[in-house]
C-alpha cells in the first residue's frame, strides 16, 4: 500500500515537472517569436521579414495548441462550453490561415452548410482544433493546392472536415499513422500540428476522424445542450 | 512637437525597441523594466502618461501586484491600462470580478495581436479618457 501511494505520488511529482518544464519552454519560445512577429510588422515592406512572420506566427498557434492541450490533460484548464457558432468558428479561423495559405502558394475554399445554428462548445478547443488542422493539411500539401473546409450537420452533431482538392492526404496518413516517434523528413511541422489537433480531440472527448479524402472533426449533439 | 506620452513596462528589450521604432511618429513611448521602475518614474517626476501598457510577466513585482498597487492611488485610479502580454488569460478570469476591479481597459494577447491592434487600443483608450 504504501509503496504503491509511493509510486502514485512520484508520478504525480514527475508528471508536475514535466509540465513546469513544458510551460518553461514554451515561454522561453514565446519570447522571440513574438519579437520577430513586432519585427516583421516594422519592416512592412521588407519581403523575407513578412515570410518570416508568418512562421513565427504559425509556430506560435503550434505552441498554444499544444500547450492547450496539456493544460486541460493535466486539469489546469477545465472545458468551458458556451453558445459557438461552429460555422463562424470555421470562417473566422480560415480568415487567420490567409497569410500562411498566401506563403505556401495554397488557396482555401470554405464551405458551410446553412443555418448550422449554435452549440455548447468550448469554443477555444474548437478553434485550436481547426487551426491545428489548417495548419497541419497547409504544411503538408506541396504547395499549389486548394483546401476545402466544410461543415455541415449530421445525424450525430457537427462535421467540420478538410481536405485538399489534388492530394489524397498520403502525408497526413503518414503523419497520423506513425508511430516510431520520429520526425519524418518533411513532415515534423504539420505533424506537431496534426498531432495536437489529435491529442485536442481527445482530451475534449471529441473524435478526429479521417477517410481517404478528408480529415474532421465532429462536435457531437448528445454532449451539447442545444440552444437555438 | 510634443507627442502624448505612453508608458511601456515590458522586460523585454526587443518589446520596448519594437514600441519605439513603431509608435515613433505618434507617441512618446517612455519605457521601464519592472514594476517598481514604474510606480517610481510616476512618483517622483512630473511625467504623466495618457496610458499604461503593461506585461504581466515582469521581473520582481507581477503586472497583476503592479496593478493592484496602480489603482490604489487615487491619481491613477482612472488612467487607462492596456494588458499586451505573452499569458493566456483565460475568459473565466476575464470575466471575474476582481479583474473587473483592476479597470483594465483592454487585454491584448501578444502571440495574437500585432502591434497595429496595440495602436487600435491606445487610441480608444486614449480618446475615451
Amino acid at each position: 500500500m504504501y509503496e504503491g501511494n509511493n509510486a502514485i505520488n512520484k508520478a504525480y511529482f514527475v508528471s508536475q515537472n514535466e509540465d513546469y518544464l513544458l510551460l518553461l519552454l514554451s515561454e522561453e519560445l514565446k519570447q522571440p517569436l513574438i519579437a520577430i512577429n513586432q519585427l516583421s510588422e516594422i519592416n512592412r515592406t521588407d519581403v523575407v521579414a513578412q515570410s518570416i512572420g508568418v512562421q513565427s506566427k504559425r509556430a506560435l498557434r503550434t505552441i498554444d495548441n499544444i500547450m492547450l492541450c496539456r493544460r486541460i490533460h493535466s486539469g489546469q484548464i477545465k472545458l468551458h462550453f458556451e453558445p459557438t457558432h461552429i460555422g463562424e468558428t470555421a470562417r473566422q479561423v480560415s480568415i487567420t490561415m490567409n497569410d500562411m495559405l498566401t506563403q505556401q502558394a495554397c488557396s482555401s475554399r470554405l464551405i458551410l452548410q446553412n443555418e448550422l445554428g449554435v452549440m455548447n462548445a468550448d469554443k477555444r478547443v474548437v478553434r485550436a482544433i481547426l487551426e491545428s488542422l489548417w495548419q497541419g493539411l497547409a504544411l503538408a500539401s506541396l504547395g499549389k493546392d486548394q483546401i476545402i473546409c466544410s461543415a455541415s450537420r449530421t445525424k450525430g452533431g457537427i462535421r467540420v472536415s478538410l481536405r485538399l482538392k489534388n492530394d489524397n492526404l498520403t502525408a497526413v496518413s503518414m503523419v497520423l499513422s506513425d508511430n516510431s516517434m520520429q520526425p519524418v523528413k518533411g513532415l515534423a511541422g504539420p505533424a506537431a500540428d496534426l498531432i495536437a489537433a489529435k491529442e485536442l480531440c481527445r482530451v475534449a472527448g471529441l473524435s478526429l476522424t479521417k477517410t481517404s479524402r478528408s480529415i474532421g472533426v465532429t462536435i457531437p449533439f448528445s454532449q451539447q445542450l442545444q440552444l437555438l | 512637437m510634443n507627442l502624448p506620452a505612453v508608458l511601456l513596462i515590458d522586460s523585454a528589450r526587443t518589446s520596448k525597441t519594437s514600441f519605439q521604432k513603431y509608435f515613433a511618429d505618434e507617441y512618446t513611448i517612455l519605457t521601464v523594466s519592472t514594476a517598481d521602475d514604474a510606480i517610481n518614474l510616476l512618483s517622483d517626476t512630473d511625467i504623466q502618461p495618457q496610458c499604461v501598457v503593461v506585461e504581466m510577466t515582469l521581473a520582481g513585482h507581477s503586472g497583476f501586484e503592479f496593478l493592484y498597487e496602480f489603482r490604489s492611488y487615487s491619481d491613477w485610479a482612472t488612467l487607462p491600462v492596456i494588458i499586451y502580454t505573452s499569458i493566456d488569460i483565460s475568459a473565466v478570469v476575464l470575466e471575474s470580478r476582481s479583474w473587473k476591479a483592476l479597470q483594465v481597459t483592454d487585454y491584448l494577447y501578444k502571440p495574437i495581436s500585432s502591434l497595429s491592434d496595440v495602436r487600435d487600443s491606445i487610441t480608444r483608450a486614449v480618446s475615451a479618457a
